[in-house]
């Protein structure tokens, strides 16, 4: 399989790279690792006439913590997000969503901006972002914006970027103490794109209860969605096996899977109920509840 | 055509591209190093692996401008004055049979014993689950994975036990 | 594949993938050698082709077409099938859709069996089958259980997809049967309430019945069923795994334990009844021994990964005495190896693999003589022990056999032939049943349908083992190509017969991931008639698995009522049933 002819750029600076965008318009593709955009292009799906690859530029991968918040470079490769002790430590969820993406290999070029700005349901970042109440950071010509996550996927592979801009930069608010998160992901074989996919970030108060909840969904819906009704069902309440199901059963009903070779509306629906489920529970313990 | 230096198992190369040639059509059709295999086109099954700056990377998923200035590292470049310990691996262990597979698998797995000198055998089988074999069922695999492991740890390594 | 046509010497030489060169160069002659493509002057170059499991058998179109490329404008031609291609347009291996009935006695005596198939070929019939045989060897399917009566009958249908019937590392349709009875066998244990292992015991064909004539026309060569079945039950520990359903039965938990208990029919096989476009299913060896007592062997079949090189050559090795580290050996190249079949349907050791040991004995015969002659004895005199020739009684006088090879060039009798080459065209005399009990444990998530491989054991019985690593090698990765049709792959199409998973991100290969970590045993049953009494091995593991790891899914579902799910099942299907016996409810 081989790609239409493009032309080639590789700017070493974001300056460069946003001018180069400004250049050539919406005829312009960026790339960073290359892994949604080449497969694409391999088929054919995607023909960009100019292909800005900005894995070049420097400074754009880093994990650290800084004044409130997680800060990822939109450059990191899934493979640093995987290996990451801070990762590990204090944000498990990102942890378990990068663990099955794709595979190893894919993952050491593969990266988290890349991930998100692809604006594909199907890819996992997307829902743990979401479920972490992010925000991106645009950069373009008059400097950058900060977009929250919620107002970032518009739709099918659909994103608030506007086509002169590049995300930079992820952030993700500290979780305050007592928190966890779970991704669970269902799938027809290791690698594969989720049959449906959940993402669950909480927070418990001292009493127990929780305090701050997100969850999210990957591929039952045209664009990554929260179950806004679900978190709302938990926020503020004691945790109980049946309030549980009853969010879980709300973000079932709320998602909007399509029939296709991995299973029946029907199916997502119950796999979105049971992840739920089972993401809540896990999360709350790594809560330590 | 854009110009390009890959240093491909430690030779800088440099050569005129397309920027649409894929970098495993380079290192088959323009270096002809035909260890690396092309197996599904989709990087589904790994038999294109090659280690890019030391990490595996799946070579028909990478256009060859993005490997300029990087070190390109091919199955005919794994052996050192003899076999890697990978490569001893997978012929004591019977890690590999009709040998598609081979080249793609060892680099990839050369990449996860770098950076997990000594991983279980859950860490081998998700470690390689980017790599499709047909023939071994991967029992084998994961064995020969574990002779090089050890090896590498400077281990002496007894002869493949006898089968039962 | 590449062509590479000469128009100064009308000479074609084709490098290409293909599992049988010989037959392929000749089916080329016959087409076209009346446009100057004559079989001397066709050589086809097989070097290491990767896997092949059946679909590197045919002829395929992209192949004519490529030679008549490079005919027409007399430059070498390279044809590529990319993966998407492969998938969409090569030959599929089956569509059958089977209708069986299982006669038996209330207590579980089996009867008879009935099995009517409908198979879908496609746009045109790609199974490379013997000519007599146009369903495969299909009718092994009375299994490895005794009674008189059965009967098998089959449509063959033509439709729109991509020609049908390629084996897929399948002797000629012996997974469809093997599935059918192993199904049934369950589907009866189920039916009268039995044990399924116990059912199979009583049912077995005896050790002392063998050889064995079944109703539908074989004539099995040797096989001791229980103590294969007996093995793998004690193995995995099956009394055990039986109270622990139950009790997980009770807290609603969903486990299921599957075997099967196949018999295969490898070996192709006899020239009465087998032959391909004529040519019977002979195979070949040719040893040429040198002067110093290193050896070259020559084989019609081709090795893919089995490892020919290293079994033949033990096998020569152990029957001349040569080191095999001394023993080279090459197939794949038409203009120097003898004439073969090729390798497919388990048939290399079975034909090839004898084909050696007859031509080493003939080597053996004719060191003898030389023995005799140096040693100043009769051959009736001289004892053998592998290396060396000795004198009966005086074993300090003896000829090694490198010095025997060493005196056929440099001082044999007079009147023999100068030279120590053999070659030998081996028509077994039967096929080789191979045979095995392989048991699957599985544990589903109620939830999700999600179905978990706990542990499998598989023993098997393949006659003599050559060489062990290489056995258990091609049973494990028989296994994993047996889970695949169980559980992942299938090629799907919409009702406008557009293929809906054209690549392998769609066609679901098992990874490291899925594929459990095999646990492999044997009996040791020989095969009565092949000269070491090897039996051939490669593709049991592929025939045996799916029925294995079907009948544990569905035990795991059969308290609600489940008695079948057809092939591969998956967690969607597995769901669908939960929710359709009420287990689990939809949203």
């Amino acid at each position: 399989m081989i790609p239409q002819a493009f032309n080639y750029e590789a700017p070493t600076t974001l300056a460069g790279a946003i001018a180069l965008l400004q250049k050539y318009g919406s005829d312009a593709k960026i790339m960073s690792g290359g892994h949604s955009l080449i497969p694409m292009m391999k088929l054919r799906l995607a023909t960009p006439e100019h292909v800005i690859d900005i894995s070049g530029i420097k400074g754009m991968e880093y994990i650290h913590e800084e004044g409130g918040y997680l800060k990822i470079g939109a450059l990191t490769k899934e493979v640093a997000l995987e290996e990451s002790k801070l990762i590990h430590s204090k944000y498990p969820l990102i942890t378990d969503a990068t663990k099955m993406i794709a595979d190893p290999s894919v993952r050491n070029l593969a990266t988290v901006g890349g991930n998100l700005a692809h604006g594909d349901a199907a890819n996992d970042h997307p829902a743990v972002m979401l479920a972490l109440r992010a925000s991106v950071l645009a950069s373009g010509p008059n400097g950058d914006r900060e977009i929250s996550i919620d107002d970032f996927f518009l739709g099918f592979f659909t994103t608030a970027l506007e086509p002169d801009e590049i995300l930079t930069e992820i952030r993700i608010p500290i979780p305050p103490a007592r928190s966890g998160g779970a991704y669970l992901k269902m799938e027809r074989k290791v690698g594969d794109y989720a049959t449906a996919g959940v993402a669950v970030q909480l927070s418990l108060d001292a009493s127990g209860r929780c305090h701050q909840i997100g969850i999210a969904l990957t591929n039952v819906s045209a664009a990554s969605m929260r179950s806004t009704r679900a978190e709302e069902a938990l926020r503020g309440q004691t945790l109980s096996d049946d309030l549980i199901q009853k969010a879980a059963t709300m973000a079932a009903q709320d998602c909007d899977p399509n029939a296709d070779l991995r299973g029946s509306v029907a199916y997502k629906r119950s796999i979105v109920k049971t992840l739920v489920t089972r993401a809540i529970h896990s999360a709350v313990e790594r809560a330590g509840a | 055509m854009a110009n390009i230096t890959v240093h491909i198992n430690g030779v800088a190369q440099t050569l005129d591209v397309e920027p649409r040639l894929l970098l495993v059509h380079l290192i088959r059709e323009n270096l002809n190093l035909t260890g690396t295999h092309i197996g599904c086109d989709t990087s589904s099954c790994g038999a294109c692996t090659v280690l890019m700056d030391g990490r595996s990377v799946k070579s028909c998923t990478v256009y060859a401008v993005q490997a300029n200035g990087k070190e390109i590292m091919t199955i005919e470049g794994l052996a050192q004055g003899g076999l890697h310990p990978l490569q001893e691996g997978f012929k004591e262990e019977h890690g590999l049979q009709c040998g598609f597979c081979t080249p793609g698998m060892i680099m990839r797995c050369v990449d996860l014993l770098e950076r997990n000198p000594n991983p279980t055998e859950d860490e081998i089988r998700w470690g390689i689950s980017g790599n499709l074999c047909r023939c071994t069922g991967y029992n084998n695999i994961v064995k020969a994975v574990e002779y090089a492991a050890k090896k590498m740890q400077g281990a002496e390594v007894p002869a493949a036990e006898t089968v039962a | 594949m590449s062509p590479d046509f000469d128009p100064i010497e009308a000479h074609l030489t084709m490098y290409m993938t293909t599992q049988a060169p010989h037959a392929i160069r000749t089916v080329i002659a016959l087409v076209a050698g009346h446009v100057g493509l004559s079989e001397e002057k066709i050589r086809v170059i097989a070097s290491d082709i990767g896997g092949g499991f059946g679909g590197k058998v045919p002829v395929y179109p992209g192949y004519v077409i490529a030679i008549a490329a490079s005919v027409l404008i007399g430059k070498p031609v390279k044809w590529i099938e990319d993966r998407m291609e492969n998938l969409q347009a090569d030959s599929f291996a089956r569509d059958y859709d089977m209708t069986c009935e299982l006669a038996a006695t209330k207590d579980g005596k089996i009867q008879g069996l009935r099995i009517k198939t409908l198979a879908d070929h496609g746009y045109t019939d790609a199974a490379a089958n013997p000519s007599k045989y146009p369903a495969g060897m299909f009718s092994i399917c009375t299994g490895s259980y005794d009674y008189g009566v059965a009967f098998t009958e089959m449509d063959a249908v033509y439709t729109n997809k991509p020609p049908g019937g390629v084996a897929y590392r399948c002797s000629f349709r012996v997974t469809e049967a093997v599935h059918a009875i192993e199904r049934m066998v369950d589907r009866l244990a189920l039916e009268i309430g039995k044990d399924s292992a116990q059912l199979r015991m009583e049912n077995f064909i005896k050790k002392e019945q063998f050889p064995y004539h079944s109703p539908l026309g074989w004539e099995y060569d040797s096989g001791d069923y229980g103590p294969a079945l007996q093995k793998a039950m004690d193995i995995i520990g099956y009394d055990e795994l039986r109270k622990e359903q139950a009790e997980k039965r009770k807290n609603g938990e969903l486990m299921g334990i599957g075997i099967c208990s196949f018999t295969e029919v490898v070996g192709a096989g006899p020239s009465k009844d087998f032959d391909i476009l004529g040519i019977k299913m002979f195979d070949s060896a040719e040893i040429r021994v040198h002067p110093t007592g290193k050896a070259i062997a020559r084989f019609g079949t081709k090795s893919q990964g089995q490892g020919h090189e290293t079994t033949y050559a033990q096998i020569i090795a152990q029957e001349l005495g040569i080191p095999d580290e001394h023993i080279h050996i090459e197939e794949g190249d038409t203009d120097t190896a003898p004439y073969g079949l090729g390798t497919y349907a388990s048939r290399s050791t079975p034909t090839a693999g004898a084909a050696a040991a007859v031509a080493a004995r003939k080597l053996r015969d004719k060191a003898r003589k030389i023995a005799a002659y140096l040693l100043e004895v009769s051959e009736e005199d001289l004892e053998w022990e592998v290396g060396k020739f000795f004198v009966k009684g005086a074993p300090e006088k003896s000829k090694t056999i490198q010095e025997l090879v060493f005196a056929a060039y440099t001082n044999h009798p007079q009147g023999m032939e100068a030279g120590f080459e053999a070659t030998h065209y081996y028509d077994p005399p039967n096929l080789t049943f191979p045979f095995g009990s392989y048991i699957c444990v599985v544990d589903i998530d109620k939830e999700t349908g999600s179905i978990k491989i706990r542990r499998f054991v598989a023993i098997d019985d393949c006659g003599t083992i050559i060489n062990p690593m290489i056995v258990q090698g091609q049973i494990h990765g028989g296994l994993t190509q047996g889970l695949a049709p169980a559980m992942f792959e299938e090629l799907i199409y919409d009702e406008d017969g557009n293929m809906l998973n054209g690549s392998f991100m769609d066609y679901l290969v098992p990874t490291s991931v899925e594929s459990p970590k095999w646990e492999t045993g044997h009996t040791i049953t020989p095969c009565p008639h092949h000269p070491i009494g090897a039996k051939g091995v490669g593709e049991s593991p592929t025939v045996g698995a799916p029925p294995a790891i079907a009948n544990a899914i569905i035990d795991a579902l059969s308290h609600l009522g489940v008695t079948h799910i057809d092939i591969p099942i998956t967690p969607l299907k597995v769901w669908n049933i939960l929710v359709e016996k009420g287990v689990i409810e939809a949203v």
